[in-house]
């Protein structure tokens, strides 16, 4: 119903009470509770500027029609306008009581379906992740499965690890999706814990057992105070792309040490030997530097870290992540 | 002819089911498979196996439900499929009884040395002296050998390497080693453990920048990763 019926409802409805008031010759008081009930209704149905407006209408016809002199908006008895008074304030705080319950109902309503659907978002996501990695999981299986059986066939060997490599990334790529996917559905939320740096190069070195790196720890390199699972994602996105530019068997090295500048944060490199950044090139180049580098760099910043590309002296690239640090409670304090 | 345990392998796939019964078979477990919790429940009450597989996310009664019947009347080791992503999850498997998780895709290799760590539980004897490669616990004399090196240990770390030894290849939950290591004492937190922790890696790693015996477990708590030698 546009404002406008639902306006000419309205008046309609006052002209009823009036003129079925009139007609059973109400005394002035029982019509006003009348008209205050229409008004309520008025406002449940037409909302706070209807019902405003109904309310100054009612307490019009109220006078014109049931106080003495009828048929003039004349007023004799003085006690008359305290009736005519109440009842305006009464209608209009009606109107106003009535907008307000029915925000707040809108906004538990909007949360509720805002509710819903993150919880569709996180059960679709978790549905498609399982049905992707489902086939490839057996895949997997299936060439280790050869890989066993193949003995010391050479020309064999080489083509199931050819496929293990084309497996591996074409798994990569989908996490990359799903990450980007959890991003824009407002599901990495991190959920961070202190997590050692070795710990983190251990699970990436894991994740990509065909990139040969080389990984150096500081003794006093605090734990990173970040998500474990977010950060991975993030050191397996460096180090790939470094890996693609360094020429082949060259290890992709990653650091961990203290930030040089603020002992609240840590910083971990990736440092390649590649060709380098091309001039110009800023970190936002999306197009130029992969959908990984854009990933790593979200999944930092949700993770309140900083992500950024510096060219490194001798040449290569150094791609710098800087993490909170999850600083240890003195020894002993147990 | 030796005995061979029985593995039960539970997924709504069936190219999961059959590639990973074939692995096992090849590595000499006798497999079974159900490809839902219901089918599952009823499978093992019927087979008793030694060993659960199970994925989380399937029809009917799904892994959580399953996990739950089994531990309602039994302690057999369960290890659950789950996937990158969902590590909530993985997280409330373990809470509800699960022992140890690998994630899809996870490589033949590194799910057999989970079972085989799950088995070690319920079949090896204690033994006094534990050896993993270039390193021996004596958990009698409380000596720790390192690649020919002894390492001093507080008597807490000591403990706590010995927590995390005797359940190699095992999952540890941080509540778990306050229990066994503090007694639950009232002011132990993670923080505690992660101090003590922090200095025993320090001591035992020949290079801390890449541990080879004990690692943090996201959510969950550290893992001892070396297998017995």
């Amino acid at each position: 119903m546009t404002p406008f019926l639902r306006f000419l409802g309205a008046l309609a409805l006052i002209a009823a009470v009036t003129a079925a008031g009139s007609a059973a010759g109400l005394n002035p008081n029982t019509i006003g509770f009348v008209y205050l009930v229409a008004v309520l209704l008025i406002s449940l149905r037409g909302g706070l500027l209807i019902g405003t407006i109904s309310s100054f209408v009612a307490t019009l016809s109220y006078n014109f029609f049931f106080f003495h002199p009828l048929h003039t908006l004349t007023i004799e008895e003085p006690a008359n306008w305290f009736a005519l008074a109440a009842f305006l304030i009464a209608s209009v705080t009606v109107n106003r009581l009535v907008a307000a319950a029915r925000t707040q109902a809108e906004r538990a309503a909007h949360l509720e379906a805002l509710r819903e659907s993150e919880a569709l978002k996180t059960s679709l996501l978790r549905a498609i992740s399982h049905d992707l990695t489902t086939p490839i999981t057996a895949m997997s299986i299936r060439t280790e499965s050869i890989r066993r059986r193949a003995g010391s066939d050479t020309e064999l060997l080489e083509d199931v690890a050819a496929i293990g490599a084309e497996t591996a990334r074409l798994r990569r790529r989908i996490d990359n999706l799903l990450a980007m996917a959890r991003l824009e559905a407002g599901r990495a939320h991190p959920r961070r814990e202190p997590s050692p740096p070795a710990d983190l190069f251990r699970a990436a070195r894991e994740n990509l057992p065909t990139v040969p790196m080389s990984v150096h720890v500081d003794a006093d390199c605090a734990d990173a105070n970040v998500d474990p699972s977010l950060a991975l994602e993030i050191l397996v996105n460096l180090v790939e792309n470094a890996h693609r530019v360094s020429a082949p068997g060259a290890p992709v090295e990653l650091t961990a040490r203290t930030h040089p500048d603020d002992a609240a944060k840590i910083r971990i490199e990736i440092l390649d030997r590649g060709p380098g950044l091309p001039p110009g090139l800023e970190m936002s180049d999306v197009a130029q530097r992969g959908l990984g580098l854009e990933i790593a760099r979200s999944l930092t910043e949700a993770n309140g870290g900083t992500l950024g590309l510096v060219p490194r002296s001798g040449g290569g690239t150094i791609a710098r992540v800087d993490f909170p640090a999850a600083l240890l409670p003195a020894e002993g304090a147990a | 002819m030796s005995i061979t345990n029985v593995v039960m392998i539970v997924d709504d796939d069936p190219a999961i089911r059959d590639s990973l019964s074939k692995e096992l078979r090849a590595a000499n477990y006798t497999t079974t498979a159900a490809s839902d919790g219901d089918q599952g429940h009823a499978l093992f009450q019927s087979q008793l196996p030694d060993l659960v597989l199970t994925d989380l996310a399937m029809p009917r009664a799904d892994g959580f439900a399953l996990i739950s019947a089994i531990r309602a009347s039994s302690h057999v080791p369960i290890i659950v499929l789950s996937v990158r992503g969902a590590d909530a999850d993985k997280v409330r498997a373990l809470d509800l009884g699960a022992d140890d998780f690998v994630t899809k895709p996870f490589s033949v290799t590194e799910l057999l040395a989970r079972i085989r760590a799950q088995l070690r539980r319920t079949s090896t004897p204690a033994s006094t002296v534990l050896n993993f490669p270039d390193l021996t616990i004596d958990l009698g004399r409380r000596h720790v050998i390192q690649d020919g090196r002894e390492i001093r240990l507080t008597p807490t770390e000591f403990s706590l390497l010995e927590l995390l030894a005797t359940n190699a290849g095992r999952p540890m939950f941080i509540e778990q080693i306050i229990a066994r290591v503090w007694r639950s004492a009232p002011s132990t937190t993670a923080d505690t453990v992660r101090v003590h922790m922090s200095s025993l890696r320090k001591k035992l790693e020949p290079d801390p920048s890449d541990p080879r015996y004990i690692v943090t477990e996201p959510w969950v708590g550290y893992r001892f990763i070396a297998e017995p030698a």
